[in-house]
């Protein structure tokens, strides 16, 4: 079954063409990478399907519901949950306030206008685990600026494995980490059941290879090439375009 | 031995936060006794102003809404106590207070949705606008005034339904002081709660909110309703203790100060802008006695220097110190 299905998509910004006419189905369970040079237009693609920017044209589909209309909120209602390439955690707040504010947001409780927050025993329990997860429990009362480049990103990705979501969507979840880190993000993911499907943009391709079940490649705004890591690797238009010439 | 038997004595003293609440309940419920009548009504105008900028600061400090129109709220809720004593003849606290509540609401729920399409100092503009209106509204009906008069005079004390009840101004002060003391207590919950996080949350972040799950226009489009209210309140408690109300009740003049004892307390502080009213209210007083044409120009300087110096404000810096106290007695600071 296909849990995500774009059709004809096109974003416009003050005349150019960021997307055109891009169209692809992600299959129930995947895990779908999307590469391509700088400016190709993955992360716009992420913000379209997240519902951070409208699309000029084109339909959007989330288990044969359609979704281009529906703002952001109601997205991660139905369960698509997004990671950013830019660091979007409230620096200021600390990382316990940082989690809690995670996990009410899809709770029916983050409503409730006169009860403690720590007194919602799931949520908090869903946080804590998400901390202990992401090493930082004995960071909690530390508001998150204070935080290595590192622990941010891995808290962010780890919250938003931890949200059960029906289609995660990653950003270069490890850009700027070390090895040893993008290999526990690998790790988590690798954990994930099939219930949840994974859609990636990713530069490093180590990561790539090592993750997807399918390459989408991204080149100017159309999509160039779609296959198995495999058929990718051999692709030839794409070892010209995106691995350069010397590619092996 | 003895020695360190006493020390955790008086460190539970110092942890229970017995200190600070002596000190306060000392400040609000024992030493207005003592005061002559027309202090007793400058501590009245402080807690009313308390609770207007605690409303105010739900909206500001928490949600980062900066408004320059919450003066409509406080007028709303001015003029219903006004009217119905004018037109009407019922001076029932009961009444008045209640349809001070819904009406402000009322207006929040207009002008918020009309002032919350837009952010920033468009939002700002609009707020002010809005007031603006209700300004001119009052000062042009007729039947907003009394005769021959801008304003409405001669409001009369809210009565309680206690036969043979008589007010003075030590007996306002503690209607006042309840009713002050149930307002912090609500928001405090409110600040406490999911939404209260949500609200610092957005403030802090909206887009990333939004990702969250969280709707955030409606979470913004609440706070400012549930702020009303309480200016509200104030606009009433307001109107009785000065038995007059006039159409600058909703001015600039009037959303301004909110907005000074937030700042100079400490945005985003409930008790920080309880502690910015006193100040500002007190000083105020103080100033009159000496030199009041020269006011604008200490809250002036006043201001300056509580942005240059004080950034956090002065009622999160007091907090700060007492934990700084408490922490060089031995206790963990947290």
């Amino acid at each position: 079954m296909d849990i995500l299905r774009i059709e004809n998509l096109n974003k416009n910004f003050d005349g150019v063409d960021v997307l055109h006419d891009v169209s692809f189905t992600v299959q129930q369970g995947e895990r779908l990478l999307i590469i391509g040079p700088n400016g190709a237009g993955k992360t716009t693609l992420f913000n379209i399907i997240g519902g951070q920017l409208p699309a000029t044209s084109g339909r959007i589909f989330f288990r044969e519901q359609e979704i281009t209309q529906k703002p952001a909120y109601q997205r991660a209602h139905l369960g698509i949950v997004r990671s950013f390439q830019i660091l979007s955690l409230l620096p200021n707040l600390t990382v316990l306030e940082n989690a809690l504010l995670t996990f009410f947001g899809c709770s029916r409780s983050r409503f409730e206008l006169f009860k403690d927050w720590h007194s919602n025993k799931e949520v908090v329990d869903k946080a804590g685990e998400a901390l202990k997860m992401a090493d930082l429990w004995e960071m909690r009362y530390e508001p998150v600026k204070l935080l290595s480049y590192g622990d941010q990103r891995r808290l962010e990705v780890v919250m938003s494995i931890l949200l059960d979501p029906k289609l995660l969507l990653l950003d270069e979840p490890t850009n700027g980490l070390t090895s040893e880190e993008s290999t526990s993000i690998v790790r988590l993911i690798h954990k994930l059941g099939k219930g949840v499907t994974v859609l990636v943009v990713a530069h490093d391709m180590d990561f790539v290879f090592e993750v997807a079940e399918r390459i989408n490649v991204l080149y100017y705004g159309g999509l160039l090439a779609s296959g198995s890591p495999d058929e990718i690797r051999n692709n030839p238009k794409v070892k010209e375009i995106y691995m350069g010439n010397g590619g092996s | 031995m003895s020695t360190i038997a006493e020390r955790p004595k008086l460190r539970t003293l110092v942890s229970s936060r017995l200190v600070p609440i002596l000190i306060i309940g000392l400040f609000l419920i024992v030493i207005p006794v003592f005061l002559p009548a027309d202090v007793q009504g400058i501590m009245t105008k402080f807690l009313i102003y308390a609770i207007f900028a605690i409303s105010y600061d739900l909206i500001f400090g928490y949600t980062g809404l900066v408004s320059l129109g919450h003066a409509a709220f406080f007028g709303a809720g001015g003029y219903v106590v006004a009217v119905l004593s004018l037109h009407f003849g019922i001076s029932s606290f009961w009444i008045g207070i209640p349809l001070a509540i819904i009406v402000s609401a009322l207006v929040a729920v207009v002008f918020g949705f009309i002032s919350l399409r837009v952010s920033g100092t468009y939002f700002l503009l609009l707020t002010f606008a809005l007031a603006q209106l209700l300004y001119s509204i009052a000062w042009n009906i007729p039947w907003l005034n009394s005769e021959g008069m801008q304003g409405i005079a001669n409001i009369s004390l809210p009565s309680l339904g206690i036969p043979g009840y008589t007010w003075t101004n030590a007996k306002y002060y503690f209607l006042v002081l309840l009713v002050a003391g149930i307002c912090y207590y609500l928001l405090e919950r409110i600040t406490r709660s999911p939404f209260g996080h949500a609200l610092v949350g957005i403030r802090e972040g909206e887009a990333r909110m939004t990702a969250l799950g969280y709707n955030t226009w409606g979470f913004k489009y609440r706070a400012y309703v549930f702020a009303a209210p309480f200016a509200g309140i104030a606009g009433a408690l307001f109107a009785y203790h000065s038995r007059f109300i006039s159409p600058s009740q909703f001015g600039l003049g009037t959303s301004f100060y909110p907005m000074v004892m937030a700042i100079i307390g400490g945005a985003g502080s409930l008790f920080g802008a309880v502690v910015g009213a006193a100040l500002v209210v007190f000083l105020e007083y103080f100033t009159s006695l000496v030199t009041p044409e020269r006011w604008p120009l200490i809250l002036g300087i006043i201001f300056v220097i509580s942005i240059m110096y004080l950034r956090s404000g002065l009622g999160v810096s007091l907090i700060r110190f007492w934990q700084k106290v408490r922490h060089s007695i031995g206790y963990p600071q947290n």
